[in-house]
């Protein structure tokens, strides 16, 4: 996997950098030495079922991965971009109806019990493919899983299902809770979904709501010499502003995920002792969308779907509201997922002249008012870029004769409306690319899916030559002739236009120069922080 | 009274877009038709609106809270735990903003129309009209930031293992800067109500009498145009309780604090209706609970209030 | 007539009329001092105030013109404060009367009502409303009027029965004339100005209240006001502290200069009418 080329000139590029900054003063948590010390990280999210294997999102990650571990993370070196977890080695049959894992041994759970593989199998059939938000897809098909002993794992599958989306898939979908503690109770409601126990290098101590999330060394971890620190303190900063001012007094170590606002960098980057990291997020790329309504009869003729394209002025999102920690998109896949990557795509230059002319093509001339016809437009009101993107994109719409109304709603009503009720005519969404096209990014076109699924296609397209490919690469086994038919799919995406990819970016991790190991595998705000240390 | 009030939220949450498994399966990152619906199932969300009301209002009748769909607890729970922190905020703020009120309207109105009542007016104006979270962001800068003479946000350090008296003085410095915010905003009103309402003393009959008595300006001031004036403050502090409340929500969030406000906030985006009536509820009951102490007070620095309660 | 020459014999009164007018004019005339939509790009982003003649305030982090902005946003926050003001006053003046002249069982539901409102955190029930409902700019004005109106009320109520046991009341009702005569000739016009001059203090944390919301990210997106502008500038407070200085500057004198007009309004009646 190849890291993002988003970073500034500023900004920390790698670890040797890190450790050649100078020593800051003594940080507050003074009490404890020695051994590894007490980590602070803010968190602006609380999530209130915090079982990654049931809520399979980066809020529950960022906290739960450091307790409960998958079979593989993603990595930067290891063979096929993956590093070991649970899992030491993983193998596909011929006919892509199971995958063989073989599973580290002297693995205990937090409570002393030893770590098998029922554990691994309890976790895949009755939590992963009837209740994780991406294990539903991934899994679909999951038979059963044989334990022939207690450290092999044989996942069997009714279909043929291809090693390289479950390799893929792992690091997000595989997080292994402990059987002893779930069977036989209700799976949703059990309280070890916050009070968490795993197999990871630090245990969950304690959480109290509005304050802090507090993780504790794991002296049992199966890695040696890890983990490095102490104790790991999640403090809950609601505010954007928090996180900054908290890092600038002191209080805290590391913000992540763009906590620290992109516009707030620039200044941040100056203060002596903190650094602004790009790197760490190459796996866990966001897409900024526009997301089209095909019943509305303007938005299904592919001219105008053009025209709006040809509308958007790529160069000025990445400059001006992403602040070049972002690149411009080419179709459906980032260009970080450079597997499947494919360049050669249908385009969209910036052009109004080119939008104007295909408008007034396509029958839709400007009244006397300059306007074409009216849209409702909705940003999702998740990330401030989302909501900026909007400003811009009312008026670069504006600029082609068509008058947008943004609708400004809470998550809660923008899923409804968008998702549920289809009642938008543009919408402006995050999708997330999740390693495999098959995860989480066909089903954004896809036809057939039923109203009220959240981040999919609801906008009524449909394409039953895309329908065909999507499915056929479903059960291809062969990595190639699968990664052939992603190729294909992208440039029918990028031709047909169900959606208009505009950008994708990766976070910003802002942290006192005393932390070390920061941003070294692709997921690493949502990895274990095994090897992460302070430098006392 | 209590029930227009649970009835009204009620019917206000009803009415939104989107209900708590929405609101929950986002922050799940996603699930499906059949999910949303055997989570509805549960919660009893696809029952009908008027079976849900009353299902609600006859446990509600039970003393029971009922339980909250986005934090997965009972609300009585969650209320408790804010609770404490709600009322040590709100009673700093309202001691702060009541007590420098009272005094700089004293010195303001002291000698009406004089250059200290002036400058002490015009300071407690431009408080007022600051929005109270560009204020509160200022202050953490210069003060947590820059200066770094206080905690930028908490409500205490974290996991510090203090006790007894340390822990004390810990919250008290975290709650410094939140406590000043909240308190200079609503100062402002208490000044200009206490100094006006001063004004009003100072032209009575008594007034004129003491001083032909003879008596000390500064006794005056104090001993009978400020005592007198208090009164009307003391009513205003009744009616202020509530805003207050409400003002918390901003504060709260920018000094992560966890309190009332910011589980209002969560629980509107959670569309959690049991939680918010929960919370609305147990404000007013604060709010009516200090207008009864209140009254208590004014009896005490009134005697003439008791048997005849104005209607108004 | 007589009541704004004393307002303005007052010294508040007449430095908030001069404030007030002088932003009324700017509202008024917006579109001709700024033409244009106030949210349209208009230059490179975060342009620093008085480096560039065509934009004197500079830009936002979008590239947004600033004093297009704060021009255009006297009109939008002028109006939501006022707007909601006026809803509160004419919804409060008017349980209010209902109340205090039907007396009995009405008066009693609609004061428990009154008390309902009064023992809310308005702001709390304007968050949920507008997160409810959606935040459009007459959404946003509902929300706000809803925590404003029981004051009013109340005081109305109070105003009523004061004003119906005196005298000129029961002449009038002597000469035969009806109850709706009453109310509006006798009743309504004596006891408007003490509850119209709480008007000023509402029209004031009206636009806070704004505000504040926009701060929660509540805020029309099609239109600009000063609150929205201000939580937009606070991401980059320390590096581009104009963005949120000079809304926040239009915010501050528009509350002053209401606040001023109100006390002078205050002043002006307690001077018509001694003793009162």
């Amino acid at each position: 996997m190849r890291m993002n080329l988003l970073s500034r000139r500023r900004l920390l590029q790698s670890g040797s950098a890190l450790l050649a900054m100078v020593a800051m003063p003594a940080l507050p948590r003074a009490k404890e030495k020695a051994s590894g010390g007490r980590l602070i990280v803010a968190a602006d999210s609380e999530p209130k079922n915090l079982n990654p294997a049931i809520v399979a999102s980066n809020g529950v990650f960022f906290i739960a991965s450091k307790v409960i571990e998958p079979l593989a993370e993603a990595a930067f070196n290891g063979e096929g971009g993956l590093a070991r977890r649970l899992a030491t080695s993983w193998e596909g049959s011929e006919d892509g109806l199971s995958v063989t894992f073989k599973l580290r041994e002297g693995v205990k759970w937090h409570d002393g019990r030893a770590f098998t593989s029922a554990d691994v199998a309890y976790s895949a059939m009755n939590v992963w493919k009837p209740l994780q938000n991406l294990g539903r897809i991934v899994f679909a098909n999951l038979e059963a899983v044989d334990t022939p002993d207690a450290n092999t794992a044989v996942f069997r599958f009714s279909r043929p299902t291809p090693l390289q989306l479950i390799r893929n898939a792992l690091p997000v979908v595989s997080s292994v809770i402990p059987k002893h503690v779930f069977d036989g109770t209700d799976i949703a409601s059990n309280p070890a979904n916050t009070k968490l126990i795993g197999t990871g290098p630090f245990r969950f101590a304690e959480y109290k709501p509005g304050e802090f999330y507090r993780l504790t060394r794991n002296e049992d971890y199966w890695g040696k010499g890890e983990p490095k620190l102490d104790e790991i303190i999640f403090r809950v900063l609601p505010d954007r502003a928090g996180a900054a001012s908290a890092l600038e007094a002191e209080e805290i170590h590391l913000a992540a995920f763009s906590a620290v606002p992109l516009s707030d960098l620039d200044r941040i980057s100056k203060v002596p002792g903190i650094e602004v990291i790009s790197k760490g997020y190459e796996a866990l790329t966001y897409q900024l969308v526009v997301e089209i309504n095909h019943r509305r009869k303007e938005l299904a003729d592919l001219k105008v779907r053009q025209a709006i394209a040809h509308a958007i002025n790529k160069k000025f999102v990445i400059d001006t509201i992403f602040l070049g920690h972002a690149t411009a998109s080419t179709g459906p896949v980032p260009k970080s997922a450079s597997e499947f990557y494919d360049p050669d795509v249908t385009t969209y230059p910036f052009d109004t002249a080119k939008a104007n002319a295909l408008l007034d093509e396509a029958g839709y001339a400007k009244g006397s008012n300059g306007v074409r016809f009216s849209l409702k437009l909705r940003p999702a009101p998740y990330f401030n870029e989302t909501k900026q993107f909007g400003y811009y994109l009312r008026q670069a719409l504006a600029a082609i004769g068509i008058d947008a109304t943004l609708v400004n709603a809470d998550a809660a009503a923008h899923q409804k409306a968008v998702y549920t009720d289809h009642d938008f005519d543009l919408a402006v969404g995050p999708p997330v690319f999740r390693g495999d096209p098959a995860i989480s990014t066909t089903i954004l076109v896809q036809s057939g899916i039923p109203a009220g699924v959240p981040f999919s296609n609801q906008g009524g397209y449909e394409n039953k030559a895309l329908d065909a490919l999507v499915a056929k690469a479903s059960e291809t086994i062969d990595a190639e002739a699968r990664t052939e038919i992603y190729r294909q799919f992208q440039k029918i995406v990028t031709a047909d236009l169900p959606l208009i990819n505009v950008a994708e970016w990766g976070f910003i991790t802002v942290a006192r120069n005393t932390v070390l190991n920061v941003a070294d595998n692709p997921r690493w705000a949502v990895s274990n922080w095994a090897d992460t240390a302070l430098r006392s | 009274m209590l029930l227009i009030v649970v009835v009204l939220t009620f019917l206000l949450l009803q009415s939104a877009s989107g209900d708590a498994v929405d609101a929950y399966l986002l922050s799940m990152g996603g699930g499906d038709a059949a999910i949303a619906q055997s989570l509805r199932q549960s919660y009893g969300l696809d029952q009908s609106e008027i079976a849900r009301l009353w299902l609600y209002l006859s446990s509600l009748a039970r003393l029971d809270l009922g339980w909250s769909v986005a934090f997965g607890r009972p609300v009585a729970d969650l209320i408790l735990e804010r609770l404490p922190n709600t009322l040590l905020l709100m009673g700093s703020a309202t001691a702060l903003a009541f007590g420098l009120g009272t005094s700089l309207g004293i010195v303001a109105g002291a000698r009406p129309e004089s250059t200290t009542d002036k400058v002490v007016s015009a300071l407690s104006l431009i408080l007022y009209a600051i929005p109270s979270f560009w204020l509160g962001l200022v202050l953490s800068i210069v003060f947590a930031v820059q200066l770094r003479w206080l905690p930028s946000s908490g409500i205490e350090t974290i996991a510090s293992g203090k006790s007894g008296f340390a822990r004390a003085a810990d919250i008290a410095l975290h709650l410094i800067l939140p406590v000043g915010a909240l308190g200079v905003i609503y100062m402002a009103l208490f000044l200009r109500v206490m100094r006006s309402a001063m004004a009003e003393v100072w032209k009575l009959d008594f007034v004129a009498f003491a001083r032909a008595k003879g008596l000390s300006r500064s006794r005056i001031v104090l001993r009978h145009v400020a005592r007198n004036a208090l009164l009307p403050l003391v009513t205003m502090l009744g009616l202020q309780s509530a805003a207050m409340l409400g003002g918390s929500v901003v504060i709260e969030s920018i000094f992560a604090i966890p309190g009332f406000g910011r589980l209002a906030q969560e629980a509107v985006t959670g569309r959690d209706t049991p939680l918010l009536i929960g919370i609305i509820l147990t404000s007013a009951l604060l709010v009516v609970l200090v207008n009864l102490l209140l009254d208590l007070v004014y009896a005490l620095l009134d005697p003439r209030v008791g048997a005849a309660e104005e209607g108004a | 007539m007589t009541l704004l020459r004393q307002t303005i014999g007052t010294g508040e009164g007449a430095i908030g009329a001069a404030i007030l007018s002088l932003l009324i004019l700017i509202a008024v005339f917006a579109s001709v001092l700024c033409p244009g939509d106030p949210l349209n790009i208009a230059g490179p982003p975060l342009t620093p105030p008085f480096t560039q003649g065509s934009l004197p305030l500079g830009t936002d982090s979008l590239g947004r013109d600033l004093l297009a902005g704060v021009v255009h946003g006297t009109r939008t926050s002028l109006s939501v404060g006022l707007a909601a003001a006026a809803a509160a006053m004419a919804f409060g003046v008017c349980i209010g009367l209902a109340a205090g002249f039907s007396g009995g069982i009405v008066d009693e539901a609609l004061m428990r009502l009154v008390d309902a409102f009064q023992i809310v955190p308005g702001f709390l029930l304007a968050l949920a409303f507008v997160s409810v409902a959606g935040s459009s700019a007459h959404v946003i004005v509902i929300a706000i009027a809803l925590g404003a109106w029981a004051g009013p009320a109340r005081l109305m109520r109070a105003q009523v029965l004061s004003i119906r046991e005196r005298e000129y009341v029961a002449a009038a009702r002597v000469i035969g004339a009806g109850p709706a005569e009453i109310v509006f000739k006798e009743i309504l016009p004596n006891a408007l100005p003490p509850v119209l001059s709480l008007s000023a203090i509402i029209v004031a944390a009206a636009i806070l209240t704004e505000s504040a919301l926009s701060f929660l990210g509540l805020s029309d997106p099609n239109v600009v006001t000063w609150g929205s502008m201000m939580s937009e500038g606070r991401n980059v407070l320390r590096s581009a502290t104009w963005l949120s200085i000079f809304p926040g500057l239009a915010l501050l004198t528009t509350v002053i200069g209401i606040y001023l007009l109100g006390e002078g309004v205050t002043k002006a009646i307690g001077r018509g009418r001694p003793g009162s």
